[in-house]
């Protein structure tokens, strides 16, 4: 330990001597290596699912050479098919209304001044954030329970906008606090009413963060397990359920292939997503650097 | 400020009736009181905080008084909200909308209006025209610069024909050449309209070269209101003459007062007289006025020129390539600031550091004011 710890010291000093400042920023070995690693470490898992979920054997163990058995397979399993249509009205219905909700409570977080209560309302619309889920989902399935409120697909929905809410509203509410209010002061000025200009100049400049919310809400329902297993009830079996369910009788390979349908329509969200807000925060950018005042 | 005189010809555009504002505790506007009149260049000068910017809020619309009146051509307006008033502002940062394109920016005012889409073409082209940014109508603001980005923000609110239109610090975002540039194109675009102009600056020159009157403000308060010579020549008090351009004040008391002269004994430079303005009595203490290039210098023993004069060591000289400004320590207490313009090349100055030099200037040069 101690002779590797010297080795490194020398290496680092030695270094330092040549070229200690781009060293640090260049496509070294060491860079390379820790990339890899982590990138290996986040994927690798999910990697084998997708390789295994075009496995042509029957096994899920042992590779039997490329096919799209389990897809075909796929779409004769109505079951499977069924728990997809519900996730999808779930996710949709869910991130519309959080979108909503969110949208509102970023506008009033960040346009209603200083209101009474403003700090303690903006701590606990970010609560779910942070709470576990497993809370979450129970305290739900209490409320529902004490209102004799049916679980199954309406319950769930709701307790996805809840879960997706606090998100959309974070969003929002970023591009809310850079957001130039003598824009929305210029278009009341050339003669907008509050309304029109909320219609002709704050919605479409924020619409990209609102899309970017929507999208986060849409796969947070989508992937969502533990508070839909507290929330559903026959009949509205979602997909994340039904497959654990289907695990638990053992792995078969058409899961890998629902799976990885399920990764696909998620990443390209969360590409959209990401890439809508990066379009976003650069033209932001460049028009702050145009706009300062010297 | 007890004497704020209304000097008003015929009926005014604007009038602020002892208009307050508070925000929280601070006051951001008391008591407030003027007139600005049809066609004019007016201009709000004072420091930071003075208020200015509150009063043109106020006359767009975005604040409301919290006392007082403000009227329009006659008609109260506020309790109006801005998008219901003939009037546009131009705002410090430009606010010109980043999703729209220079002729979209332009447009947006017309659209709220009813007009007829050929007209509302017409008119949006005119002002593109006229502020020379046809050529850009299909940009976006972000792909302009800053004189464009400017000229389409006065082309947005200008389109809409208002009766009064309100300049916010038009010139802070632009370098200097381009702020003198666009100084004389503002003049002139003000008198080709005939549109009542109103602009925020805190910078004296600028409000010097365009405006036809200014009000100095402090503290919220109207210190004075005048056409720029007089605001200069004649300020009536010690914070606008220090505020607007460089002055020397000697102190002294008043000692004989005539249908002409005020005369003040000062310790400083004798007995001094001044021409009689703001008014003063025998025994006030007051302070005498005299702006820098008032003042001639020359080496002591040269022939002294006009009705006063004064003696002592010259101490330091500026030199800012045009003109020069020399620091005299006085025979009694105090110091003057004397700036001459360099008419010669050559490098001879008046005197050298630490040479007796004397100051002299003509009787009508000071003025005195309230100490």
């Amino acid at each position: 330990m101690i002779a590797i710890k010297s080795a490194f010291k020398t290496k680092a000093k030695t270094a330092a001597k040549t070229a200690a400042a781009p060293r640090l920023t260049s496509i070294s070995r060491f860079n390379i290596a820790a990339i890899s690693a982590g990138l290996a470490f986040l994927y690798l898992p999910i990697a084998i699912l997708v390789l295994y979920s075009f496995n042509g054997s029957r096994s899920v163990a042992v590779w039997g050479g490329w096919s799209l058995r389990w897809y075909r397979e796929l779409l004769h399993d109505s079951a499977m098919i069924e728990a997809a249509w519900t996730s999808l009205g779930l996710a949709l219905f869910s991130a519309s209304a959080a979108t909503i909700l969110g949208t509102l409570a970023a506008l009033a977080l960040t346009r209603i001044g200083r209101f009474r209560g403003r700090l303690p309302f903006s701590a606990m619309i970010y609560a779910p954030l942070v709470l576990p889920e497993v809370i979450i989902g129970l305290a739900l399935l209490l409320l529902f329970v004490a209102v004799d409120f049916d679980r199954g697909f309406w319950a769930t929905a709701l307790a996805h906008t809840t879960l997706t809410l606090c998100f959309v509203a974070a969003i929002v509410q970023a591009r809310l606090v850079d957001f130039d209010r003598s824009l929305e002061e210029a278009a009341m000025d050339l003669g907008c009413s509050p309304l029109r200009t909320f219609l002709t100049v704050t919605l479409p400049l924020i619409v990209p963060a609102i899309a970017a919310g929507w999208m986060l809400a849409f796969t947070l329902s989508l992937d969502d397990f533990v508070i839909a297993s507290f929330t559903t009830g026959p009949g509205a079996t979602t997909l994340p359920i039904r497959i654990y369910s289907q695990v638990r009788l053992g792995v078969k390979p058409e899961t890998n292939a629902i799976c990885t349908l399920m990764i696909a329509v998620v990443a390209l969200i969360v590409v959209t997503a990401s890439l809508l807000s990066k379009r976003y925060a650069m033209s932001g950018e460049r028009a702050a650097a145009l706009g300062a005042p010297m | 400020m007890a004497e704020q005189t209304i000097v008003s010809s015929g009926k005014p555009l604007v009038r602020f009736e002892s208009v307050s504002k508070r925000f929280g505790t601070h006051v951001a506007v008391e008591n407030f009181t003027l007139d600005i009149r049809r066609n004019e260049f007016f201009a709000l000068l004072g420091p930071s905080g003075c208020g200015k910017t509150t009063l043109l809020r106020l006359l767009a619309g975005f604040e409301t008084p919290d006392e007082g009146r403000i009227l329009l051509d006659g008609e109260d307006i506020g309790a109006l909200p801005p998008y219901l008033r003939p009037v546009n502002m131009m705002f410090q940062s430009y606010a010109l909308f980043p999703h729209l394109s220079v002729a979209g920016n332009v447009a947006f005012g017309l659209k709220q209006e009813a007009l007829p889409r050929e007209e509302r073409k017409q008119r949006v082209a005119e002002m593109l025209a006229m502020m020379r940014m046809d050529e850009f109508a299909d940009r976006k603001p972000h792909q302009l610069s800053g004189g464009q980005r400017q000229r389409v923000a006065l082309a947005r609110a200008l389109v809409k024909r208002p009766k009064v239109f309100l300049l916010d610090e038009p010139l802070a975002a632009l370098d200097k050449k381009l702020r003198t540039q666009t100084q004389l194109e503002l003049r002139e675009l003000q008198k080709k309209l005939g549109v009542t102009f109103v602009i925020v600056t805190h910078d004296q020159e600028e409000a010097m070269t365009m405006a036809d009157r200014i009000a100095v403000m402090n503290g919220g308060r109207l210190a004075q209101v005048a056409a720029p010579r007089e605001i200069y020549e004649h300020p009536k008090s010690r914070w606008v003459a220090e505020f607007v351009g460089d002055v020397n004040l000697i102190e002294g008391v008043v000692s004989a007062v005539d249908a002409q002269e005020t005369v003040v004994e000062t310790a400083a430079a004798g007995q001094m007289r001044v021409p009689q303005g703001n008014a003063a009595h025998r025994g006030d203490r007051v302070l005498v006025a005299i702006r820098p290039e008032k003042v001639a210098i020359a080496r002591e023993g040269a022939s002294a020129h006009g009705g006063n004069s004064v003696s002592g060591i010259l101490r330091d000289i500026e030199y800012f390539g045009g003109s020069s400004v020399y620091k005299v320590k006085l025979d009694g207490p105090g110091s003057m600031r004397i700036s001459s313009v360099n008419v010669s090349r050559k490098g001879e100055t008046v005197a050298s550091k630490g040479e007796r030099v004397t100051l002299s200037w003509s009787a009508d040069a000071a003025a005195v004011l309230a100490q």
